[in-house]
């Protein structure tokens, strides 16, 4: 072994008996370069390291020989001892030491993502991040920037279940090692993984964070998720809920301009005809298949007719199914009875089908909002509510305390800012609160 | 409130009858909360667009008709 290995070996295990983590780090990467340049010899310093001692140690080793692991064209026979490797790492690490340096430890995971994505083995590698971000974690809601490749994995693998574990928690904290990127994509992917299980509610809701949030400079992130937005929202509201106005002007400004077909879609889907929205999605078929949202423009001219359906109900108790399909424009009475079932089928509409005569009889929702279950469903969303307003005041609380959100809301213009410390973890934008007093809510 | 513009619908050919509820069509898009002007305006050369290469190479997700 180089003698330089040597040393970063007595270093490590020197500092990690002190329990000089800090040190530890500033060293660690003062021996980077070194450890990149002997990758051959680094399985030789796995060996003489401890993984519950000296978990930090064996991180750095682990993410040098990811840098010099080359992703072209690999196949998972060669992947196969680094994947085991660092499956041995996150599975057996010190999760305290660990969260000392989150910067190398998600560099690992991306790298392990990457990996995976390029061996085409993206489900072998899903357990695996569950237990990285647990590992990490501080609190369940707290966002790391592993969050967006374990949805990148699910999303590769078409497995969504694991990230519906993390994603059905609302965020409020968010990891220091958290690029912005990562939290872009984590809504992105986030939004798509719910798209995909059409729960549009929740889709919407993550589209929107990934659009809203403040910015310098137009993402690429921001503007695919813009595009799934206004799809989602077509789906959902029947036309394009406006963004909120604390998202970037600079945002508001560009995106709409790069996602032209997509408003053009909009538009067409507000005057209620099929014909205008189909020829719109032939007009722009390329683009909608290159941005592989074809699937998604095809489902919101599927709503485009159940919505026309619906609206009949208002209008007719009875209707045969050939004046259904003539009037909202399909092709014939057996695709309108096939879009009539599945609405009955999902709670949609209420109707009966009459065989014999192809008539269907519209009726009113039996809901009379009465009943023990509707009941509870109101408690529960009641409890919902609640805890989130107290949520709120907690973060609110923890905000107005902050050295620089005190001298902002006093309007002086303190050059210590950065001095004064690091906002608080949970509120990411704690610097682009309004100057007005909220002390008052 | 706005008044809800009428629209000519071409699926109730003989008209709306007074049951049904018309929809607002105006398209809104343009409208931003607290702002003003119009949105489409050209983008300066000095603009930066970051994370052009980020992983978007799904396959369609979304798409239903593969699973008829």
């Amino acid at each position: 072994m180089a003698s330089a290995l040597e040393q970063f070996v007595n270093n490590v295990r020197a500092l990690t008996a002190e329990e000089n983590f800090r040190e530890l780090s500033s060293v660690l990467t003062k021996f980077n370069d070194v450890l990149k340049k002997n990758v051959q010899h680094l399985d030789n310093v796995l060996e003489t390291l401890d993984l519950q001692q000296h978990s930090i140690g064996i991180l750095a080793v682990l993410c040098a020989k990811f840098s010099d692991f080359n992703f072209v064209s690999v196949t998972m026979e060669v992947f196969k001892p680094l994947f085991n490797q660092v499956q041995e790492f996150i599975v057996g690490c010190n999760g305290e030491q660990v969260r000392l340096v989150p910067d190398m430890y998600a560099e690992l995971c991306h790298h392990f993502t990457d990996a995976l994505v390029e061996v085409k083995m993206p489900i072998r590698g899903i357990d695996l991040l569950c237990r990285a971000i647990r590992k990490i974690q501080l609190y369940d809601s707290q966002l790391t920037s592993i969050h967006g490749d374990l949805c990148k994995l699910c999303l590769l693998a078409k497995c969504f279940k694991p990230a519906l574990e993390f994603l059905d928690i609302d965020i409020t904290g968010i990891s220091t090692d958290d690029d912005a990127k990562y939290f872009l994509l984590y809504f992105y992917y986030g939004g798509m993984i719910y798209t995909a299980l059409k729960n549009y509610e929740r889709a919407l809701y993550f589209f929107e964070v990934c659009v809203m949030t403040p910015a310098t400079a137009v993402s690429h992130i921001m503007l695919e998720a813009y595009k799934k937005y206004i799809l989602v929202s077509l789906i959902l509201n029947g036309k394009i809920i406006l963004l909120p106005n604390y998202t970037s002007n600079l945002v508001k400004r560009h995106i709409k301009r790069l996602s032209i077909p997509y408003q053009e879609l909009a538009t067409a889907y507000s005057t209620n005809s099929c014909d205008d929205v189909q020829e719109i999605i032939e007009k722009y078929q390329e683009v909608f298949v290159r941005d592989n949202n074809i699937g998604l423009v095809k489902q919101v001219l599927s709503f485009l007719y159940k919505k026309n359906i619906q609206r009949l109900t208002n209008t007719f108790l009875t209707l045969s199914l050939s004046d259904v399909a003539a009037r909202v424009k399909l092709p014939g009475p057996a695709d309108a009875e096939q879009y009539i079932l599945n609405m009955i089928e999902d709670g949609e509409i209420f109707a009966t089908i009459n065989q014999k005569d192809g008539m269907v009889i519209f009726h009113d929702d039996p809901e009379k909002y009465d009943s023990p279950r509707m009941l509870a469903k109101l408690e529960k969303e009641m409890a919902e509510c609640a805890e989130l307003g107290k949520k709120v005041l907690e973060m609110e609380e923890e905000v107005i305390v902050t050295p620089q959100y005190v001298r902002k809301a006093c309007g002086q213009n303190d050059p210590d800012d950065q001095a004064a410390g690091p906002p608080p973890t949970n509120v990411s934008n704690a610097q682009s609160q309004p100057k007005h007093n909220t002390y008052t809510m | 409130m706005k008044p809800t513009p009428l629209v000519a619908d071409e699926m109730f050919p003989e008209g709306a009858g007074r049951y049904l509820a018309f929809e607002m069509v105006t398209d809104n898009m343009e409208e931003i909360p607290g702002g003003s002007g119009p949105i489409m305006i050209d983008i300066g050369g000095d603009e930066k667009a970051v994370h052009a290469d980020f992983f978007n190479d799904f396959d369609d997700l979304f798409n239903d008709e593969d699973l008829e």
